[in-house]
């Protein structure tokens, strides 16, 4: 199963329908205002702590979220905002969590990392690396315990794809033939271990071959392409034949919390051509499906909503000292 | 092959005792490790294991005999080899759910600990009340499932699990290789997703290393998501001493797990509380730990003896002299303590916790204001435990009633070694708390 770097990826087994294009594209640029909106209130210091950003993985995120049904559970490490925002969750529910105002998706307890929508299939949100993979290989099991028939995206960094955790996880989805896609955002820049998109080889898709959960590299930043393995993988798991590791190429342009993601600002070089956001414009416009006019309309609309989510994100009340003890207990 | 099953000698000093039960019938295959009987003596009771697979052909000694001589040939099993049993024969029926097994009432009538209270088919054993409350609550509710290492086959010294699997199947009683990390946060996954897992650990002390982070993550997860996601979990297993195992394998892990705030942390000390106690974790909707002994299991006590919410201490011994205040294991021993305490003419007051968190100072507050003297008893390490907590809460309420300075019995601050000699003195006995009782009340 496993391919080049580019994978096998029967683009055009699945042809997009403009709709789906615009949405795909509009979806994308949210998440990027959104995470480009974040990074400057963190700059700021109205949010605190750290700010996980996403910027450069949209159309991995994006392309899997499109192809799964709005019941199937998704679940992330700490990088939620993207997941949150592919799901339907409220930008302003979100910003207000970073802002830590009691109108924030969790009442400012939670903050960045600490994000649940289960009313969106939304599932956390888990700092601890790699926590998330187990935590997800649950929600699959919950489904085939019940037979509901749904499939659980699992997003996770390259940073926490050799955790013990992670393959104790695919020993045990393997043997189960859980429901679950493992998604793991290679996003060439855990820390301690920066690899150049393209220019080292990797090996996170055939993580799962001993324990026979076969992988698949997958250009993930086109969203054509992840939308095609994620169709592929979501299918193979629903059928019951169990997990497929999916290992995203991206590139992410920035440090958690806004900073550089690496020494030296080589992000800048490649954004021309390893941008998902840009090349979904690109094909917007070839494909004459919008005019500049109209993607410009658009791209005023997603602005004003992330526009709007960051005033009530600075305008929310805190929350009042006596929620402090709140709700600790179920 | 025919082997002959002997009468073990219990403890070293023992020369006979009592066939109190026989779990297996005549004609009946076991399976190695399958519970065959259980033998009592005046202080301790064991139950004896199939050796071998092969077929019950005769029993010797029927149940209820006494004072069978050590080495006394008392069954004759046949078989080993080709024979090899199903796995679903083994001896679940015979122990198969008491409330509704009407082959238990024709079970001899047989004299209970002590030979006071006579036997009866409401009596159980902590482990099967433990096995009975987590079938009911199976049968009640479809969510509920167990899943651990070998809980299927229900190897290793808890047996809780023995039998479920015959009602409820491979679906609902999940056995698992020892994956820890992955076992531990599939359950807490499978509780975000609404259903109601019961983890069986195989040692408290031994799983925290992996248990950790998910324990954290199901504890924290409902006040950090605002109230969005409540986290139905019970992990329970054996918790704390048991004989030959050291280190963290022999630790209780008791005043650790009660510093999360987000946890209930459940300590049944007896038969009669383990069952309802084990049914309020599994209903509660949130995270609840559930610390079992090894050396409470093959005790027994009137079923269902106790129902109510997590959080609630109760009376298990009145006296108005001192109050004695444990959970878990270490109430058996107080309650021992306080039966040779009352020969001296001290009547203590015994609370059980029950649970460690939350703690029911009230109940703690009540009794001392009563008696005026406190002494808090663990088996964990005394340093900041569940007794340092006892004392500074009832030195903030209580002061005025304290007749005297309170005191901590608790663990060696050690970790547990391996010797006989020193396990012994590293935890509480009934003699060293009836040294320390009667000091405090006496004065000398």
């Amino acid at each position: 199963m496993t391919g080049s770097a580019h994978g096998p990826t029967d683009v055009d087994g699945l042809a997009f329908s403009p709709a789906e294009d615009i949405a795909a594209y509009r979806s994308m640029l949210l998440i990027r205002r959104f995470e480009e909106k974040a990074g400057q209130l963190y700059a700021l210091q109205a949010v605190h702590g750290v700010c996980p950003l996403c910027i450069g993985q949209e159309a991995s995120i994006v392309g899997m979220v499109m192809e799964a049904r709005e019941t199937d559970p998704v679940v992330t490490g700490y990088r939620t905002h993207g997941a949150l925002l592919a799901r339907g969750v409220d930008p302003k529910l979100i910003m207000s969590e970073l802002t830590g105002r009691a109108t924030g998706l969790a009442q400012g307890k939670g903050g960045t990392v600490r994000m649940f929508a289960p009313e969106h299939g939304f599932y956390g949100g888990h700092g601890n690396a790699g926590l998330g993979v187990p935590l997800g290989a649950g929600l699959a099991f919950a489904s085939r315990y019940r037979q509901d028939g749904a499939v659980t995206l699992c997003f996770f960094g390259d940073g926490a794809a050799a955790r013990g955790r992670v393959l104790e996880t695919y020993k045990l989805a393997a043997r189960w033939a859980l429901p679950i896609v493992f998604i793991v955002d290679n996003n060439t820049a855990a820390p301690g271990a920066s690899i150049v998109l393209g220019s080292l080889p990797s090996a996170i898709s055939e993580v799962g071959t001993p324990f026979a959960v076969p992988g698949e590299q997958v250009d993930g930043i086109d969203v054509h392409r992840v939308r095609a393995a994620g169709r592929r993988a979501i299918e193979r798991a629903r059928r019951g034949k169990g997990p497929t590791v999916l290992e995203m190429l991206t590139y992410r342009y920035r440090g958690h919390g806004g900073m550089p993601a690496r020494p030296g600002g080589g992000a800048e070089r490649r954004i021309e051509d390893a941008d998902p956001v840009t090349k979904a414009r690109a094909r917007l416009l070839a494909l004459s499906i919008l005019s500049e006019r109209e993607l410009k309309a658009l791209e005023r609309s997603v602005k004003d909503t992330v526009v709007a989510a960051a005033a009530a994100a600075r305008s929310g009340p805190a929350p009042e000292s006596r929620d402090l003890l709140a709700q600790i207990e179920a | 092959m025919r082997r002959e099953i002997l009468m073990p000698p219990v403890t070293p000093s023992m020369t006979d005792g009592k066939i109190s039960r026989w779990h297996v019938a005549e004609g009946q295959a076991v399976a190695a490790g399958d519970l065959l009987a259980e033998v009592e003596t005046a202080t301790a009771t064991l139950e004896i294991e199939a050796e071998n697979e092969g077929r019950v052909e005769r029993i010797l000694v029927p149940a209820g005999t006494e004072g069978v001589k050590v080495n006394t040939p008392i069954a004759v099993l046949f078989g080993g080899g080709g024979e090899t049993p199903s796995p679903r024969a083994g001896l679940h029926q015979p122990l198969a759910f008491a409330a509704f097994e009407p082959a238990r009432r024709d079970l001899p009538q047989t004299p209970g600990r002590g030979g006071a209270v006579r036997a009866n088919e409401a009596e159980v054993t902590y482990r099967e009340a433990l096995r009975d409350a987590l079938a009911a609550e199976m049968r009640e509710d479809p969510h509920v499932f167990l899943i651990g290492v070998d809980v299927a086959q229900n190897r290793g010294a808890a047996k809780v699990a023995q039998g479920l699997i015959d009602e409820f199947g491979p679906q609902r009683v999940v056995s698992v290789p020892a994956l820890d990390e992955a076992v531990f946060g599939i359950a807490v996954g499978a509780a975000y997703a609404g259903l109601k897992p019961v983890v069986e650990l195989g040692s408290w002390g031994r799983s925290l290393e992996a248990l950790w982070p998910v324990l954290t993550e199901a504890a924290q997860t409902f006040y950090l998501s605002g109230g969005r996601l409540a986290v139905p979990v019970v992990f329970r297993g054996r918790n704390g001493f048991s004989e030959g195992m050291t280190g963290e394998d022999s630790r209780c892990v008791a005043s650790a797990l009660a510093q999360i705030p987000g946890l209930k942390v459940v300590q049944p000390a007896t038969a009669g509380t383990a069952g309802g106690l084990l049914r309020a974790a599994i209903r509660d909707p949130g995270p609840v730990a559930v610390l079992e002994h090894e050396l409470l299991y093959p005790l027994r006590g009137a079923a269902d003896a106790w129902a109510g919410p997590l959080g609630a201490a109760r009376i298990a011994r009145a006296g108005n002299d001192v109050t004695l205040v444990a959970a878990g294991h270490a109430l058996a021993v107080v309650l021992e303590a306080a039966a040779a305490l009352a020969c001296d003419g001290i009547e203590a007051e015994v609370v059980d916790l029950m649970c460690v968190r939350p703690l029911d100072h009230e109940t703690v507050a009540v009794s001392v204001a009563r008696t005026g003297r406190l002494v808090t008893i663990e088996d964990g390490w005394g340093d900041l435990g569940v007794g340092a907590e006892i004392v500074a809460s009832i030195a903030a309420r209580n002061f005025g009633d304290l007749k005297s300075a309170p005191v901590r019995i608790a663990g060696a601050a050690v970790p547990m070694p391996y010797a006989a000699e020193l396990q012994a003195v590293a935890r509480p006995t009934p003699e060293a708390i009836v040294r320390s009782v009667s000091k405090l009340v006496r004065g000398s």
